[in-house]
């Protein structure tokens, strides 16, 4: 039982990340219908970023703020300079697209980072907390704790504003909303900017559980991308419950079968999953008019 | 026979393109290059199926160095733990990928392009994983290692000059097979489903069929390659059937274009090229190391699919007939005038 | 011939179609007319199988194909054509009226791979069918031009040969008319009465009024999703609830002179 509840506390943390590395794929996915797979990379900038301010000895509180705004400003240089100019390109070719920018960002990482880990002190003390049989660190309730608030301000932001009402808009029906007067071009360049925030925010959280490196952003994106389309590509709740159901089924496959295969029996699960709900959770049914 | 209107393979290019390979160990005969000319003809036959799959199918998939690299390990393990011969090898390096495609892709081809993005790179994954883990039968990260070279006509195929050509006639084979598909009813089926899945459905093409059935090929073309990486090298190891290699081949297919079988092959030798560039570059360039590679590889593909979506091989093949189609005319009009 | 019965669709909360009922007879011109939105289009694609109705029957020659997936529909002798042109633009004319004959063709992806003398012959005989249908329509002159570059008439012609390419028993053209000017819209009319005289049963859903009453054996208007009259041309240009529901008095005088005439 202890066992057991360890876990599964394992697998909150890691699955809360997740979901928050999914919400990003669904924030960019809803609005312009690009798969982003760069989102693992603004998480590993998040974490790497905020390595370097610490390092050259600025408050651990200003670079956090410091490397959210930085990561959003490359999210935002990533849609301006890239995304914008391949709109029209069809989905497969979106998708190399981002694939492009990921592993160009990962090796322009390895240059300026190198290949080790590097270290990133909690944001609060690291006294573990015993929750009967099982302890948790307080670094961890932070991920949780910042996924909760990820998911309360993305709900705020998309059904009570009215930046979410052009979201939404956006999302529907492209050239009704430009004809609106909402700019298609300016939710997609806000869209890019929100998720690379929130991959930052991702990051800057695990940073000192997961001591991140160059290429911690692949897995990551991938995870959060499977958690997206688990989810139902574009459900925000499902995002988050796929997160979570990956989170968990790689911890208990960690603790109960193999660390080495805890990848494998995630992603093993997760095909099987999609396999019996072809379109994810709580993805709706695709209906409507068949492309007509 | 000729059909007008109507694509079809034109086999001097075949032609040419034999003569090339035919020639290229008498010009170039430093060995490296020769080894490298050898991997291009291997890396030819994944991207071929990989571009087929894309440019066709309309599908993409993140993990074909994993058909690869199961191809390579089931020949492997069975040559090696069990004495069989690699000509047995080659039945189950096409089987075990072709099984594994169809069931993924049987599941996978009603759905839309992101779930067998999605799937392929789990698979590559899962893949990955169990040749580390599993390593009562794969040995582990560390490899498996003596495995036999192929006997043809009881000669023993080693590295050098017999394996190139042996390779290449692999190769060479694969184009004029998928060259046979892509001008066949069934690639003007695909080309259809492309351009337009509804109308095609409504003409009576079964698009998840032909979907699946690509699929398959593609990985058996990869298991293919993987037999032939397998047994030019003496050991293997879950190393060489990583994401990247998968992005590698991706990036071949997008620079050369997926809308013909020779733009996958023109990508696979300009990657090689630029392979080989980078590895002279980082001998003598510090900053420059192995995962400089992956930077170019980012960069071909953002360029390239902003600035020219089908690749480099339409415009440069169509900028080259051009030239000897004016090079023709006046060689006839000097004819005439004289 | 074709059957529709109790036929509802939903999208949503939104209702396409309520509760239609209607019957194609062999070697007819039927019409379906309505308002936009109407939900034509909508019972279009559930007779080609592009969708399942959420409730009812569709029966095509005493099978019920309602349930069927869109790639069976050629083999049971339904082809269409689609209003916003669903033409392979980047595949020659030839080659897309070959994609018609595609369900003629037996060919595996093996023998297909391999070019076996069996692939090559069926090869010819599919470019021969697809001419003959191209020579039908008459567009002869631009058959191994890229589709993509074709003016929209020979668009909808070009839609019209890779439908007939199918051989089917039910044509269903959908708007083949619109944007056609009023000479190319009088071809099309012949072209469609020539159609029938080959025995293929014909299913329109048009806009363009003078074709749908010169050449309809019967009409069905639909409004707002539901059946509001059925009848021959005159007796729908006739109907009270056709003229306010959906033509508006002053529009249907305009139709009575043109279709009249």
């Amino acid at each position: 039982m202890g066992e057991f509840l360890q876990f599964s506390v394992t697998g909150l943390t890691i699955g809360s990340i997740y979901a928050i590395v999914a919400l990003g794929f669904v924030t960019i996915y809803s609005v312009t219908k690009v798969i982003n797979l760069a989102q693992g990379e603004f998480v590993m900038l998040g974490g790497m970023i905020m390595f370097t301010f610490l390092n050259i000895g600025i408050n651990y509180w200003i670079s956090f703020l410091l490397t959210l705004i930085l990561v959003m400003i490359i999210g935002w240089l990533v849609e301006w300079t890239i995304i914008r100019r391949a709109k029209g390109a069809d989905p497969i070719s979106l998708i190399i697209l981002t694939i492009g920018i990921a592993i160009f960002i990962r090796g322009v990482a390895s240059v300026v980072w190198g290949k080790g880990q590097v270290r990133i002190p909690a944001f609060s003390s690291n006294q573990s907390i015993n929750i009967g049989p099982a302890s948790i660190t307080p670094q961890s309730m932070w991920v949780v704790f910042i996924m909760l608030l990820v998911v309360i301000f993305l709900y705020i932001l998309i059904d009570k504003t009215i930046v979410g009402k052009a979201f939404q808009a956006c999302s529907a029906n492209p050239p009704a909303a430009r004809l609106m007067g909402i700019s298609p071009a300016r939710m997609s360049s806000f869209s890019f900017t929100l998720s690379a925030g929130l991959g930052a925010l991702a990051g800057l959280a695990v940073a000192p559980i997961l001591f991140p490196a160059y290429d911690m952003g692949v897995m990551l994106g991938i995870k959060g991308f499977s958690a997206a389309i688990l989810g139902g590509l574009g459900s925000a709740p499902g995002a988050v419950a796929g997160g979570l159901i990956i989170g968990f089924l790689e911890s208990y496959g960690a603790g109960y079968i193999s660390s080495g295969l805890k990848d494998a029996i995630a992603f093993t699960a997760i095909l099987l999953i999609l396999l019996i709900r072809p379109s994810g959770i709580l993805g709706e049914k695709n209906v409507g008019k068949g492309g007509l | 026979m000729k059909l007008p209107g109507v694509q079809q393979t034109k086999w001097t290019g075949v032609a040419i393109f034999v003569g090339i390979v035919l020639i290229f160990p008498f010009v170039i005969t430093q060995s490296f290059l020769l080894s490298q000319a050898t991997f291009t003809g291997i890396y030819v036959i994944v991207a071929l199926g990989l571009g087929l799959l894309m440019g066709y199918a309309g599908q993409i998939s993140l993990g074909q160095a994993a058909f690869y690299g199961v191809g390579a390990y089931a020949t492997a393990v069975l040559t090696t733990s069990y004495g069989l011969s690699p000509w047995l090898g080659l039945l189950f390096s096409i089987l075990i990928p072709a099984l594994l495609a169809y069931v993924m892709g049987y599941t996978m081809a009603r759905l839309s392009g992101y779930y067998l993005a999605m799937a392929t790179l789990a698979f590559g994954i899962i893949i990955h994983g169990v040749l580390v883990e599993w390593r009562g039968v794969t040995l582990g990260a560390s490899g498996l290692y003596g495995i036999p070279q192929i006997q043809l006509f009881g000669m023993s195929l080693s590295q050098g000059l017999p394996y190139y050509y042996f390779v290449w006639t692999f190769a060479i084979v694969a184009i004029v097979i998928c060259l046979n598909i892509v001008h066949s009813h069934v690639g003007r089926a695909l080309r259809s489903i492309h351009d337009s899945e509804i109308a095609a459905s409504a003409m009576g093409v079964n698009t998840g069929k032909y979907k699946t059935q690509i699929f398959v090929l593609s990985a058996i073309l990869a298991g293919v390659a993987g037999w032939l990486f397998a047994h030019m090298s003496y050991s293997i190891s879950p190393g060489s059937f990583t994401l990247d290699a998968s992005i590698m081949f991706l990036t071949m297919v997008v620079l050369g274009g997926s809308s013909s079988v020779w733009g996958a092959v023109f990508g696979t030798v300009l990657i090689t090229v630029i392979r080989i560039i980078v590895h002279e570059l980082g001998e003598t360039v510090p900053f420059i190391t192995s995962d400089f590679e992956h930077v170019v590889y980012g960069l071909i593909l953002i360029l390239v699919i902003v600035f020219t979506p089908r690749g480099l091989f339409p415009p440069i093949a169509g900028w080259f007939t051009r030239i000897m189609k004016q090079r023709f005319r006046k060689n006839i009009e000097q004819t005439k005038a004289s | 011939m074709l059957q529709v019965k109790n036929v509802t669709k939903t999208f949503g909360g939104v209702v396409a179609n309520k509760e239609v009922n209607f019957s194609v007879g062999k070697g007819e011109i039927v019409g379906l007319i309505g308002p936009n939105g109407a939900g034509k289009s909508t019972m279009f694609n559930m007779i080609s199988a592009i969708f399942p109705p959420t409730k009812g029957e569709i029966i095509f020659r005493d099978l019920n194909i309602e349930k069927k997936s869109t790639n069976e529909m050629a083999p049971l002798g339904i082809s269409r054509t689609f209003q916003n042109l669903q033409i392979f633009k980047r595949m020659t004319v030839v080659e897309n009226v070959m994609i018609g004959r595609h369900i003629r063709t037996k060919t595996g992806m093996l023998k297909a791979a391999l070019k076996l003398p069996s692939a090559k012959d069926e090869e010819r005989k599919a470019y021969e069918s697809a001419l003959e249908c191209i020579h039908f329509v008459g567009l002869e002159k631009v058959l191994d031009q890229q589709a993509g570059n074709l003016a929209l008439g020979d668009l909808r012609l070009l839609e019209l040969a890779r439908a007939l390419a199918v051989n089917p028993e039910l044509l269903l053209l959908d708007e083949i008319a619109a944007g056609l000017n009023q000479k190319e819209s009088k071809d099309m009319s012949k072209l469609i009465q020539k159609i029938r005289e080959q025995g293929i049963t014909v299913f329109v859903v048009e806009h363009d009024m003078d074709l749908v009453m010169s050449i309809c054996d019967k009409v069905i208007v639909l409004d707002q999703g539901e059946k509001i009259a059925e009848g021959t041309p005159q007796e729908i240009q006739g109907n009270q609830q056709v003229i306010t529901a959906y033509l508006g008095a002053e529009e249907m005088e305009e139709v009575k002179q043109g279709g009249g005439a």
